[in-house]
């Protein structure tokens, strides 16, 4: 998905549960429910969990940054950091990359 | 075992990083290996009192915990209803520590204790071989290596052995009457947890 607007990203909203969700193939993760509607989010949030990858897999390069934040609603998402390793509890800003989503020091 | 050397805190803590905070000698060593089972009818030493499986979300941004396991505590959950028994009546466990901490969270998910009771247990050793709760008397995943599908085997191998008193040097002192199995699959998503011992004599 793409089209993200400037500071936001486009998340998925169940037209069934109204439960927020990232983008992904299949039915809503909350209820099963098949109809999805966009929903655009601030792109920011908080850095629930943080680690490095030293042994990545195939196709990135080590020290592999990776850390669980936690946007609107709840919703929480694996984002890539790509400078320095995210401290919990912090805001980070996020952008989309393709289908990766990458974390950035808020500003 | 693969690694019967003993190791120190201070050399696990230098050991090199994998996936910060967790170092090489938190991890298993991914290894060759196989298991098989063989059931027969009637009674024995290491019959199956009861099992229980336990799913969840694949995803940790799908999980509403990070410090334990839902199929592990859904899989015990079923495995005691099934054996009619309670943690208590358990003597010892294989807990599935393919990384270190899970031993601490495997713990606390099959009941034996409180979140975040489990890194007491191991630091006053009450779970040593001649502890209040043995656990991995084997060595676990981490001493013996992890042959990933037939780790799950292994385990109830392991039990098994403790409980017809076959199990050699590592056997503990008291023989144990009901021994607890527990494998962690799919990334934590698709747990087991089996109970054996004597059927009849699990009260």
């Amino acid at each position: 998905m793409t089209g993200d607007e400037p500071g936001r990203l486009l998340l998925s909203r169940c037209t069934h549960c109204q439960s927020l969700f990232v983008p992904r193939v299949g039915p809503c993760p909350h209820c099963g429910g098949v109809g999805v509607a966009p929903a655009a989010v601030p792109a920011r949030g908080i850095v629930r969990a943080a680690t490095s990858l030293e042994s990545p897999a195939a196709g990135w390069k080590a020290p592999h940054r990776l850390a669980i934040v936690e946007l609107a609603e709840g919703v929480l998402l694996l984002a890539v950091a790509e400078n320095e390793l995210p401290v919990v509890g912090k805001h980070v800003a996020l952008r989309r990359d393709g289908e990766t989503f990458r974390t950035s020091p808020e500003v | 075992a693969q690694f019967t050397t003993p190791v120190t805190a201070a050399e696990v803590n230098a050991s090199r990083p994998v996936a910060l905070p967790l170092r090489l000698l938190h991890c298993s060593a991914i290894s060759d290996g196989a298991a098989a089972v063989v059931l027969e009818r009637g009674a024995g030493a290491a019959s199956v009192l009861g099992i229980g499986q336990g799913l969840d979300a694949l995803m940790l941004v799908d999980r509403a915990d990070w410090t334990s396991f839902r199929a592990t505590r859904s899989a015990a959950q079923r495995a005691y209803e099934m054996a009619k028994i309670t943690r208590k009546e358990v003597d010892f466990a294989e807990l599935h520590d393919a990384f270190a901490p899970f031993a601490v969270i495997d713990l606390e998910d099959i009941g034996m204790c409180g979140a975040g009771e489990g890194a007491g247990w191991f630091s006053r050793g009450w779970t040593h071989p001649d502890g209040r709760f043995p656990v991995n008397p084997s060595g676990g995943i981490l001493g013996r290596g992890h042959p990933v599908g037939a780790s799950g085997l292994v385990q109830l191998a392991e039990v098994a052995r403790q409980l017809r008193g076959e199990a050699g040097k590592l056997q503990l002192g008291v023989t144990p009457k009901v021994g607890l199995a527990q494998s962690i699959g799919g990334l934590g998503a698709q747990n087991f947890v089996t109970l054996l011992g004597q059927v009849g004599e699990a009260t």
